[in-house]
């Protein structure tokens, strides 16, 4: 069978393994944001916690993903949820990092200015660092979610959802009919959902980036 | 991208516990859990399947596989990617660079498992496979940080030693690559770490290495076998990370 | 100059600012009145505590010992955000937010403090008028689409937007070059005249203090004021070595020096030949000459009363054109040609705003 017959006759099956691997990934960014954002928000003018905060989640990422997978089998068992756990622990750090930098580099000029027209702390943080910051978050969590997609894939190895089981199909079958479709199929369809969500991300920012801040 | 990847993009910043403290705790703090472990599986009552995975010799043949894998690899990476970076910044050859890096960077849309798996359906498995695998997957972070690197080297520098009557050859030995060498070192760092991490899906393409327990983990539903691949394959990471760190920071030129 | 009688307006008693670790506090025991609708300079070296001192009217700096008021009421320890949105503040970086278009950054203390969108709409469009810049085609520009004069211009309109009685300025126009610089100053005081706030300017530089300046506090060293007086008083009677070396090396003396009565632009004097003929239209300067023409005394001077003129001839220097004024308490010259017949008179405030560069352009 040629890859296009195994396209046309499998695309329900890699369509559902798509939306699966998307979902899950999505699921996880968006739990690291919230995590990473307040974290970002909470340790501002503490640079010690910073560091701290910055240090660990940055050496979080050293831990091989096959590792961790296999370290949170036994809390969590098999399935979605170790999948979505462990790529929050990796999604954490770009996100915090570019959080983190995105409030520290607002000029000081222009947050001494803001203070002496009156604005209160929290005005501070949410009309004018949170504003000039989010070009920066946003890009964080772009980086993210590229990351996470291609780490889902290994979520297949705990019987986790997504385009990582046609991969794994394939191995499995080696030496049978359509072992390499399932795995181009899978490898492929993993690069085609991280190049179309890296262009919905390069689009969000164009809409949502104030018009005086683009570059 | 894998996870190690994004530490490359901000090397200032870039998270690692730094300086004393982080190189005297990190080894201690490694060694620790590797004593739990041992510590646990001791007070553990091993069955057959699980005392035949953990023996003694099994593990260090699979840690020495690990090794060797993520050593042989690495050297490769660096054997290929910094001269075709050097190759890539070089005049004549500049208008290559953009095109390059662009496709390398589509590239790594691709998962590791997924280039691993490809190989081993189309080429074969084993270590050799396993091997150019994990090269493919972690060349782009030396070569792009060796151009990146490079292309940074002040212009005034490279003139002021043009003009001093240096070989285009001298310059880039005794000033454009020494000046690049901290950012080609991250790249490098990044490239073990990668290395480490997807030696230890070799197992799934017969190469062997810790991912073995962990997927004879999974695969015979016991703990203890699982427990240890993960954390030994954790620990070397970490340990990978740490040394590499060491590296970085006495090989690197003083003044940088 | 301001009227001895109008209220004090920005009141700091006893005020004193010391950091942790050091032994020198920054501003130590400073007192200082500000008068309603009056500029004042704070005028001295780099570190000196002037920008210090401004920054705690608004409290960005919070004092360590003292008091300030604010229009007699003690704001020492009142809520400092509420505070700052009744004081206007430009600074030198501008600091205007790059993501809001110039309208939303003038708009800021104004939605800050409740208005409602039509009120807010009109009073930016009424400060882009202000301060010379078509609304339909400034409203909606960001701020990186402007020249750094423009820019300012806006952060002078923010300040304002919300019609604080006060306005602190730290050298708002220091980073400009020096011809945006000086029509930017000519400017602020047309608007001064205008709008009457009370304001209080931080600068080092001794030219644009005295230009703009109704009264100057040259700060020494360890923040303590070391002479707070009129220019000219400065100019001329300098309290002490510090203050005149200060004010020696600058260029204003030198220009008072070598700038002569005739470069400036003078105004008419009627003149009367008997004391009886003196009624001539109301407030009209009425000077009794003798048969040569040469003046005799005021029949009504300046300050509305009578008394011994300041003569000077147009071949004088400025300087001794200020220097015969204080010593005749006038603030109007007259100025006399060499047969010493009257030719009219000069003002004060001409002669000071002759230290600028665009001398006698603005009467």
């Amino acid at each position: 069978m040629s890859f296009t017959e195994y396209l046309s006759l499998r695309w329900p099956e890699i369509a559902l393994r798509a939306f699966q691997h998307f979902e899950v990934v999505m699921i996880a960014v968006i739990i690291a944001t919230v995590i990473a954002v307040v974290l970002a928000v909470a340790c501002q003018r503490h640079p010690l916690v910073q560091r701290i905060a910055l240090g660990t989640t940055g050496t979080m990422l050293t831990i091989p993903s096959f590792a961790l997978f296999g370290l949170l089998i036994p809390i969590l068992q098999l399935g979605a949820v170790p999948s979505i756990v462990a790529l929050v622990f990796y999604a954490i750090f770009p996100i915090l990092r570019n959080a983190v930098t995105g409030l520290e580099s607002v000029p000081a000029e222009i947050e001494d200015a803001a203070r002496g027209m009156g604005l209160s702390r929290m005005s501070l943080l949410f009309r004018v660092r949170a504003p000039l910051a989010w070009p920066v978050v946003l890009n964080g969590i772009r980086i993210a979610t590229i990351m996470s997609i291609a780490i889902a894939a290994i979520a297949a190895s705990v019987a986790g959802p997504g385009l990582g089981r046609l991969i794994f199909d394939g191995l499995a079958r080696i030496g049978g009919a359509n072992s390499l479709n399932d795995t181009l199929a899978g490898v492929l369809g993993v690069a085609v959902l991280a190049l179309v969500l890296d262009l919905l991300f390069v689009l969000v920012s164009r809409l949502t980036t104030p018009r005086g801040i683009r570059g | 991208m894998t996870a190690a990847t994004v530490r490359t993009t901000a090397p200032a910043r870039d998270g690692r516990l730094r300086g004393w403290a982080g190189t005297v705790v990190t080894p201690l703090l490694l060694l620790a859990v590797v004593a739990g472990l041992y510590a646990y599986l001791h007070a553990q009552n091993l069955d057959d399947i699980e005392r035949r995975s953990l023996d003694r010799d099994v593990i260090l043949r699979l840690l020495l596989q690990h090794v060797e894998l993520v050593a042989v690899s690495s050297v490769v990476v660096i054997a290929v990617a910094v001269p075709l970076g050097v190759l890539l910044t070089r005049p004549g050859l500049r208008v290559a660079a953009t095109p390059i890096l662009a496709v390398a960077n589509l590239g790594q849309a691709v998962p590791s498992i997924g280039v691993l798996v490809l190989l081993a359906v189309t080429v074969g498995t084993g270590f050799r496979m396993a091997t150019l695998a994990l090269v493919l997957v972690a060349l782009l972070s030396v070569l792009r940080n060796t151009m990146v690197g490079l292309t940074g080297v002040d212009r005034a520098l490279i003139d002021a030693a043009r003009g001093m009557g240096l070989t285009r050859t001298t310059v880039l030995f005794r000033v454009e690559l020494p000046l690049a060498v901290p950012v080609m070192l991250a790249g490098v760092r990044v490239a073990l770490i990668l290395n480490v991490g997807n030696a230890a899906l070799a197992t799934y393409t017969n190469a062997g290495g810790l991912g073995t327990l962990i997927q004879a983990g999974i695969a015979l539903n016991r703990l203890p076998v699982l427990l240890t691949g993960s954390i030994l394959t954790a620990v070397l990471a970490l340990a990978v990370d740490w040394f590499a760190g060491v590296v970085e920071r006495v090989v690197r030129p003083r003044g940088l | 100059m301001a009227d001895d009688d109008t209220r004090t307006m920005i009141r700091l008693d006893r005020v004193s600012k010391s950091y942790p670790g050091q032994a020198e506090p920054a501003i130590a025991d400073l007192t200082l009145e500000v008068r309603a609708g009056e500029i004042v300079v704070l005028l001295g070296p780099s570190g000196c505590g002037k920008t210090t001192t401004m920054r705690m009217i608004n409290r960005l700096i919070e004092p360590t010992g003292g008091r300030v008021y604010f229009d007699g009421e003690d704001v020492t320890a009142v809520n400092a955000d509420h505070l700052r949105r009744r004081i206007g503040y430009v600074i030198q970086q501008i600091g205007l937010l790059p993501h809001l278009t110039v309208g939303a950054n003038i708009a800021m203390v104004p939605r800050a403090l409740g208005w409602d969108k039509k009120r807010t709409t009109a009073r930016v469009t009424e400060l882009l008028d202000l301060l010379g810049l078509d609304p339909r085609t400034y409203r909606k520009r960001y701020p990186k689409q402007l020249s750094g004069g423009e820019q300012q211009r806006v952060g002078v309109a923010r300040a304002l937007a919300a019609d604080p009685p006060v306005m602190l300025m730290d050298e708002p126009f220091g980073a400009l070059d020096p011809i945006i610089r000086d029509r930017l100053q000519d400017e602020f005081l047309a608007l001064q005249k205008k709008i009457q706030k009370t304001i209080v300017f931080v600068t080092h530089d001794i030219e644009e203090a005295v230009k703009l300046g109704d009264r100057i506090a040259i700060f020494g060293t360890g923040g303590r004021i070391a002479q707070f007086d009129t220019p000219a008083k400065l100019l001329t009677e300098p309290a002490d070595d510090f203050v005149a070396s200060f004010i020696g090396s600058g260029g204003a003396v030198r220009l008072l020096g070598l700038s002569q009565v005739a470069d400036l632009p003078i105004e008419d004097v009627r003149t009367v030949a008997s004391a009886d003929a003196s009624s001539g239209p109301d407030g009209a300067l009425t000077l009794l000459v003798d048969d040569g023409g040469a003046p005799v005394r005021w029949l009504r001077g300046a300050s509305g009363v009578a008394g011994r003129p300041a003569v000077v001839r147009p071949s004088q220097s400025l300087y001794e054109a200020l220097d015969a004024m204080l010593a005749a308490h006038d603030d109007l010259a007259v100025v006399v040609d060499d047969d010493g017949a009257v030719r009219g008179g000069l003002r004060w405030a001409a002669v000071l705003h002759g230290t600028g560069t665009e001398a006698g352009s603005r009467t």
